[in-house]
């Protein structure tokens, strides 16, 4: 009959005193009741209407009472709309969380502040139709799908001017949802691989461009800690860099950021259980990529990208594996750049990083081999230089010379290393050797140790300098044995360099193999240009032709 | 209600529940209203329902199916049905193709004696054109000679008058296809079109005042004049600047707000019936003179300033006691009305920061109050179903217009001071003539009450905003609705039509502004009515969003800068 049950009637009859309540007349109230309630809630609407609110207040309700010349409520004085809380186990009934409130905490209370005074501001809403970029004014929103069809439905054929360029298809924003996906949750899946192929060669993308880029910006300050997912948002950036159809370089400024921090931050991952170096190369790679793609366009690019790495090069206080990256950086851009902005620092360099790969005076283990991981890189670095200094007077080399090189490499007795040594420079003898080590591996080091062994007795007489000792690393440590009369310093270290050569053996492999082929080519190098190459740079020459 | 009314409460409310969903998207708010009737007396005591009850509902209906429909009943033999068609259904049976009914506005109508007399009253003529000898109508003769032209000005207009009127029966004449014969003297868009090469700067008629106006003082004029010779022109193309002044720390408490002509001062009423007014002026370097200032304001009015001395930033009116429903700015920014749910007007002056008269007449709370575009008159309209007009100077209403069947909600002068618009709760606009005090057009077409009316400045149409966000365009020389602007999702509180009627703005509680092209809305439906085609939108030009500031009221200054106003809300 009445959504109000006779029951509540009697319920309030009860608590004005009324007990001998008839059910007949209950049934007779509720409905009157009902009506009753429902006229003041109309009267509070248009209360509220009038008030120009959206909600109702309790005051509203007061005037509509008021209106009826009825008595008013009390206890509600708030202006703020009330909260309501869903009583458990009903659908829709709902109560006022009204607390009991001692009497005696009110009074000793502290006065509360008093409450701001109504004022006015003013500012600009839109200046001849155009809403300016104050902070006053909401934020131009996204275009949204239901905004899109609202328009289109309309009849008549108006020019309706959207707020942005372009809008996304629906198709658009699965793709990209389901690659950020799979950057995010299986970096090292097929389907990633797959995905990056995609990107490389699509040529509808361009839309999503700037959603990837914002992407891989907000992501690298999100999960600096996490190394797989920066490696795959390296590789979704390197593959969007290779794409022929779209036209990054207008996104460059936010691009840049997010990939020089992969290179030359200061810690990334966990540091001693993932492979940060890796990610440093490969990003170095990428700047370079974008450096040689857009160098011409912008032209103060490279400029900018140098001036970092060589803030983060030059600066001491920086960690080591910043320098790490900031070498691998300049390296990457070329050997113009290694010869102008490494060589000439490299001296001072050298002696700031020695102390650090010393076992005695560094004793922290990750340290050192951070120390080395930079010393590698900048050999690395030098060589390469060499190397492209090589190939600027190749035409003067002679063919024969370079293939005998190679030939040694692959074949190498120590009659010919002998020959070569003597016939070329004594301080080869060791590169030759370890370039059969590199070739050998880290793991059956004792046999071809053994061999160098015997060229190093050989080679021995030209004095090996410590330094000598120190840049071969492992080699030089366990061709110590040999040497430990020549060289005090490295007999001494020969027991705990065996130790720690098994862990970083693996690391420093990659970093060999390149030191190898650069000192490879410093062989014609040398030959052409001879002791002058070694005064030009000293500590490069000793370091890298042990 | 038949069964309601015979007693069998049960039976009433299950067909109420079982019939309820199909018209739930229409009539909604009436069928809450309904829901509770429950027994015979509350048929009684409703008027709403009283008035269905009373009326019969007109449905436009084709040959066709009206014959369907009776052979249906005749074969069925439902004597029951036929008696409530009846009792309550009044067929307008139609010849021709049978089209949507969603095309036609009046398909289906309440009629009643009422609307009867709101069909007539929709055929009585309207003087819908400008006052003759207005600043405008000055200015555009400013090259020559200015001040003493009026004599000759008022029989060139007078002149002028008659041809329109031959001009308009002898287009009546002519299109005997249009069943409605358009009286009014400013003749229709036909008549306009007929004339191409008349001057087009004042094609819209003038018409005298029926009023006594008062005079504008010299300075003031002057400024005026200033002030429309600046104007920037608005268009589609050119869209307007808009201030927006932003109540903060209002506690939810800000029941209404205005700005006067110019901008510089703004008023808000509250619920604890205080009115507070801000000088935009002194708002900006407050720091320097309001020291000096303020002591001198302290002797003369103790209202001002708060005991700790502290200054205020506004001029605090204190009198009404209850919340202040509307505030209204006089033309010239001097005085300023408000209308409170004590059911009185206060007049207080800007100048003097002082109450200046109390207007009691309504018995219920005021809801709305303007000021006429003259000044001196106002009207006001209240929850006892009446609208009254007032002069400054005299305590007593000037006239009384009741016929609205629940509140008027909003009030709106007409540009030419003749008529004012209404807007009721009972989802109808009606026009009256202050002269005579009649109801003169009747606009059905809106699905909630209208909380916001404006006028265009060449006084031929009308927008109305109602609750829903919907917003109607009105030709009130035809009474019909021109078109239905759709675009905001919650109650249009104002709307404002640019000064040379360009543009309308409309603000509303979704937090935008929007921003709507007239001319082009206009056009269109002439084109349209020409092809029978009633399927028209106005054109939304732009939507401005504040960040979370309902839009309590909006203003075009003379020189069409647009004003806006609201109070932050803090949770929305």
């Amino acid at each position: 009959m009445s959504v109000i049950p006779k029951e509540t009637i009697e319920v309030i009859a009860q608590t004005i005193g009324i007990t001998n309540l008839s059910s007949d007349v209950a049934l007779a109230l509720a409905p009157d009741l009902e009506y009753r309630i429902r006229e003041i809630m109309q009267e509070s609407i248009k209360c509220m209407r009038h008030s120009m609110r959206t909600f109702l207040t309790a005051d509203d309700v007061d005037t509509a009472l008021a209106l009826r010349n009825l008595e008013p409520l009390y206890g509600f004085a708030s202006n703020d709309p009330l909260r309501f809380k869903r009583a458990a186990g009903h659908k829709d009934l709902f109560y006022i969380d009204d607390k009991d409130v001692d009497i005696k905490d009110v009074v000793e209370a502290a006065l509360p502040k008093v409450p701001l005074d109504t004022s006015i501001t003013s500012h600009w809403l839109a200046i001849e139709g155009v809403q300016p970029a104050i902070p006053e004014n909401a934020p131009v929103e996204a275009p949204s799908e239901i905004r899109k069809t609202e328009y289109k439905e309309d009849a008549l054929p108006v020019d309706v001017k959207l707020p942005v360029k372009h809008i996304i298809t629906m198709e658009l924003q699965l793709y990209y949802e389901k690659i950020i996906e799979l950057c995010l949750n299986k970096p090292g899946s097929i389907t990633f691989r797959r995905a990056l192929v995609t990107l490389t060669t699509d040529s509808g993308l361009h839309p999503l461009v700037p959603y990837f880029t914002r992407f891989v910006a907000d992501e690298v300050s999100r999960s600096l800690n996490n190394i797989n997912i920066l490696f795959s948002l390296m590789r979704l950036m390197r593959s969007l860099l290779q794409n022929p159809h779209i036209h990054i370089e207008l996104y460059l400024h936010q691009l840049m950021p997010p990939i020089i921090t992969c290179i030359v931050a200061q810690t990334i991952g966990n540091r001693l259980s993932d492979n940060h170096w890796e990610l440093r190369d490969f990003s170095a790679n990428l700047v370079a990529l974008i450096c040689k793609r857009f160098g011409h366009m912008y032209h103060n690019l490279q400029p900018r990208v140098t001036k970092t790495f060589l803030h983060s090069f030059l600066d001491p206080t920086k960690a080591l594996p910043q320098h790490y990256g900031a070498i691998k950086g300049i390296a990457a851009l070329g050997s113009r750049l290694v010869r102008l902005l490494i060589l000439p620092n490299i001296e001072p360099y050298l002696h700031l990083l020695e102390p650090e790969m010393q076992l005695e005076k560094q004793k922290n283990e990750i340290k050192r081999q951070e120390a080395w991981q930079v010393y590698g890189a900048l050999l690395c670095a030098v060589g390469q230089t060499m190397h492209e200094k090589v190939k600027t007077f190749s035409s003067l080399l002679s063919p024969p010379i370079r293939a005998t090189s190679r030939g040694d490499g692959k074949g190498m007795t120590v009659k010919s290393i002998k020959h070569k040594a003597s016939s070329v420079n004594l301080m080869l003898q060791p590169q030759y050797a370890r370039r059969k080590m590199a070739a050998d591996g880290g793991r059956s080091a004792l046999v071809p140790m053994n061999s160098m062994s015997v060229d190093n007795m050989q080679g021995s007489t030209s004095g090996f300098s410590n330094m000598m000792g120190v840049s071969n690393s492992n080699i030089a440590m366990s061709s110590s044995s040999v040497r430990q009369l020549s060289n005090e310093n490295t007999a001494r270290r020969e027991v705990e360099g065996q130790q720690w050569k098994e862990a970083s053996s693996s690391i420093l492999a990659q970093a060999w193999k390149d030191e190898i082929d650069a000192g490879q080519l410093l062989q014609p190098l040398s030959e052409l240009f001879g002791e002058s190459l070694f005064s030009f740079l000293p500590t490069h020459a000793t370091s890298v032709f042990l | 209600m038949d069964l309601v009314a015979k007693g069998h409460i049960q039976e009433a409310r299950n067909f109420f529940n079982t019939f309820r969903e199909d018209h739930e998207m229409m009539h909604l708010r009436d069928l809450q209203k309904l829901e509770g009737v429950l027994s015979p007396t509350h048929l009684k005591e409703m008027e709403f329902a009283h008035s269905l009850r009373q009326s019969k509902f007109n449905i436009k209906i084709c040959e066709y199916s009206y014959e369907l429909l009776l052979q249906h009943l005749h074969s069925t033999q439902s004597t029951t049905i036929l008696g409530i068609i009846n009792e309550h259904i009044n067929f307008q049976v139609t010849s021709g193709q049978p089209s949507l009914i969603s095309d036609d506005p009046e398909a289906v109508t309440l009629t009643g004696s009422s609307q009867e007399a709101a069909n007539q009253t929709n055929q009585k003529e309207i003087h819908w054109g400008l006052l003759e000898d207005s600043l405008e109508e000055r200015l555009e003769k400013a090259g020559a000679l200015l001040s003493d032209s009026e004599k000759g000005d008022g029989e060139a207009k007078e002149g002028e008058n008659d041809e329109s009127k031959k001009r308009s029966t002898e287009v009546g004449k002519q299109g005997g296809s249009v069943k409605k014969i358009k009286k009014d003297k400013g003749g229709s868009a036909t008549g306009k079109s007929a004339k191409p090469e008349a001057n087009t700067v004042s094609a819209a008629p003038r018409v005298k005042p029926e009023l006594p106006l008062p005079i504008i003082p010299t300075e003031v004029e002057h400024s005026i004049l200033d002030d429309l010779r600046n104007r920037v022109q608005l268009s589609s193309a050119a869209l307007p600047s808009v201030s927006f002044y932003t109540f903060i720390n209002t506690h939810n408490s800000l029941s209404c707000s205005s700005i006067s002509h110019d901008g510089s001062l703004v008023a808000g009423g509250f619920s604890d019936s205080s009115l507070k007014v801000w000088d935009m002026a002194k708002l900006g370097q407050q720091p320097s003179t309001s020291l000096s200032q303020g002591e001198n304001d302290a002797s003369q009015n103790e209202q001002m300033l708060g005991k700790s001395g502290e200054k205020r930033q506004y001029t605090l009116f204190q009198g009404h006691s209850g919340p202040v429903y509307a505030a209204s700015f006089s033309p010239l920014g001097d005085f300023l009305l408000s209308s409170s749910a004590d059911s009185t007007i206060r007049l207080w002056s800007t100048k003097l920061d002082a109450n200046l008269v109390c207007y009691k007449g309504h018995n219920y709370p005021v809801w709305d109050v303007q000021f006429s575009p003259a000044g001196h008159y106002f009207a006001s309209s209240s929850h006892d179903r009446t609208a009254r007009i007032w002069s400054v100077d005299r305590i007593r209403p000037l006239r009384i217009m009741a016929g609205h069947l629940s509140d008027v909600d909003c009030v709106q002068w007409h540009v030419n001071c003749n008529y004012i618009a209404t807007g009721s709760s009972d989802k109808t606009v009606r026009l009256w003539d202050v002269q005579s005090g009649e109801c003169v057009r009747v606009f059905v077409g809106h699905r909630g009450m209208i909380l916001s009316l404006a006028m265009s400045p060449d006084g031929r149409y009308m927008a109305s905003g109602d609750e829903d966000g919907t917003i109607m365009m009105w030709d009130l020389s035809s009474g019909r609705c021109v078109t239905p602007l759709v675009g905001h999702t919650s109650c249009v509180w104002s709307l404002a039509f640019s000064s040379e009627g360009a543009i309308l703005a409309s603000g509303s509680a979704d937090c935008t502004v929007k921003l709507w092209d007239v001319n082009t809305s206009t056009k269109v439906s002439r084109i349209e009515e020409k092809n029978g085609n009633t399927n028209n939108r106005l054109r939304s030009l732009k939507t401005l969003t504040t960040k979370s500031t309902p839009v309590n009221a909006l203003r075009f200054s003379r020189r069409n800068l647009l004003f806006a106003a609201g109070a932050l809300a803090k949770n929305a």
